[in-house]
């Protein structure tokens, strides 16, 4: 690992979280205006008990949604690509989908839906269109000469998807897979915060507007910590992903030219 | 050689395609004789890319007709004016791609990918992605792809149009040696007066949109070219294709 490209991002935080923890102590800021981070730190040990279920609720809803929108997402780009008619006929729904605000969508949601579907069909719904989008733009970009090429070949329908199209598309494709893991985290817990369930099945979400209800500040700190590193690593492993399957041919993956 | 009517490899009948912009050709008649080497010349957007396009099957003609010895097209190769890699394949998944695709059996692909690919001497570059590859090595593979079908016609689109001199006509020359060790047809296009007198058995030039042939230029090379470039019979096929395409584009400007 290269020490002067992670140095100054870990100092930058290191001299934040120090910065932030000596105003506290100075200025003696009580904890339930602004807790110090190392208050933060001792919740977030302290209530695991709750935390780390809830954790897993919003984690499990967000990687579900996940899964399932890009199935959906890339399995409906490569439906268009075969049938215009059907872009033309599905795409303005679709883009109404997307442009409607989650937290608007969500109160409805939920006079439908149990709330653990719910959560999950907000989740899904943002993280779907992003994905879908740069899967067909993608899958309709392949180079016109390699489709002429196929065709010379004879190439069935189907090699031509699983040896072209979607090797061509992989780059679009993963993009679209890096902002819809984001996106189906904040559907998730926008979702929850709109559901607002407490007890077993309750979400990181629900658990910052229970904390904020009770002035349990330091635990909406802890909570939202755990929210962004699952941010955090969702994006990471995207990433990681992304780079190992586009490593030795796409320009966006060449080591070195990362910026 | 000649005009190739003796037995042609494939012959065009007054073959038109139009395009909802305007005609690209019109009454094209054209024929190739088997082990001929024929390059289309003529001013840009004249249909030449189009003729290649309708001779491989990937287009269909509006008007006129295309007929071929066997009744159906023999084995092609195509090599584009871009080398159309695959930029997640390597050198050897490149060439390898159209015997995959009609599935041949993976001990024989094998064999035949590491004769095309030594064909073209790129054996060092075997495992190389695209990106790794300069412009003229690109260009090999795309020539070597096309030749690992063992094809009888191979119809080039302006192949070396992007390379530089140097490179092109060391290409020129690799091209004729492929030519004469697979007795390969080939139907070439180009905008190059020059390359087109130096590969050509037999030049053929198209008048302005919507071509057709205006001059047949027989242009008998000998099998040897060393020094062929600056020759006097070398020149005079050059001015002899020059003068029809002044006439071409006289004849567009009435």
């Amino acid at each position: 690992m290269d020490l002067s490209r992670i140095l100054p991002p870990a100092l930058a935080l290191a001299l934040a979280l120090g910065a932030w923890e000596a105003g506290v102590r100075i200025a003696g800021v009580p904890a339930y205006i602004l807790p110090a981070p190392s208050l933060v730190l001792m919740t977030l040990w302290q209530d695991r008990a709750v935390l780390l279920p809830s954790l897993l609720v919003t984690l499990r809803t967000t990687l579900v949604a996940l899964a399932l929108a890009a199935a959906g997402g890339i399995g409906l780009a490569i439906l268009f690509t075969h049938a215009r008619w059907l872009e033309r006929a599905l795409y303005p729904f679709a883009v109404v989908m997307q442009v409607t605000p989650i937290v608007a969508i969500a109160p409805l949601l939920l006079i439908y839906a149990e709330q653990p579907a719910a959560v999950l069909a907000c989740a899904f719904l943002v993280a779907f269109f992003p994905i879908l989008a740069n899967a067909s733009l993608g899958l309709a970009s392949t180079d016109r000469g390699l489709v002429d090429l196929f065709r010379l070949s004879r190439a069935s329908r189907m090699q031509e998807l699983w040896r072209l199209r979607l090797p061509s598309a992989l780059p679009q494709i993963l993009a679209g897979l890096r902002i819809g893991g984001g996106l189906s985290l904040v559907g998730a817990v926008v979702a929850e915060i709109a559901a607002g369930t407490a007890g077993a099945g309750a979400g990181l979400a629900f658990r910052i507007v229970e904390a904020g209800y009770r002035l349990n500040i330091p635990r909406m700190f802890a909570a939202l910590v755990l929210i962004a590193l699952a941010g955090l690593a969702i994006f990471a492993l995207l990433a990681w992903l992304s780079r190992r399957l586009l490593a030795p041919w796409h320009e966006s993956a060449v080591p070195g030219r990362q910026g | 050689m000649g005009d190739g009517a003796a037995s042609p490899l494939v012959a065009l009948h007054g073959v038109g395609r139009a395009f909802p912009s305007g005609p690209a050709l019109e009454g094209l008649s054209l024929s190739v004789a088997a082990g001929e080497f024929v390059t289309l010349v003529g001013p840009s957007g004249c249909g030449k890319s189009t003729t290649l396009r309708l001779v491989a099957g990937l287009d269909m003609p509006t008007s006129g007709t295309i007929t071929w010895a066997d009744g159906a097209p023999p084995a092609l190769g195509f090599v584009f004016q871009d080398p159309t890699l695959m930029p997640w394949a390597t050198l050897v998944r490149n060439v390898a791609l159209p015997l995959e695709l009609q599935g041949v059996p993976a001990g024989e692909t094998r064999a035949r990918v590491d004769a095309a690919i030594a064909a073209v001497g790129l054996e060092d570059a075997r495992g190389l992605y695209p990106r790794e590859m300069s412009g003229g090595m690109r260009m090999r593979a795309s020539i070597a792809r096309a030749l690992v079908g063992r094809p009888r016609l191979v119809l080039m689109d302006e192949p070396f149009a992007a390379l530089d001199e140097m490179t092109r006509f060391r290409l020129n020359d690799d091209l004729l040696r492929l030519r004469r060790e697979t007795g390969a047809t080939v139907l070439f296009v180009t905008h190059s007066i020059y390359e087109a007198a130096y590969l050509s058995d037999r030049i053929v030039v198209l008048s302005a949109r919507p071509g057709r042939a205006i001059a047949d230029i027989a242009a008998g090379p000998p099998t040897d070219r060393a020094g062929y470039r600056h020759s006097a019979p070398f020149m005079a096929v050059c001015q002899e294709v020059a003068a029809a395409l002044r006439r071409a584009d006289a004849a567009e400007a009435a």
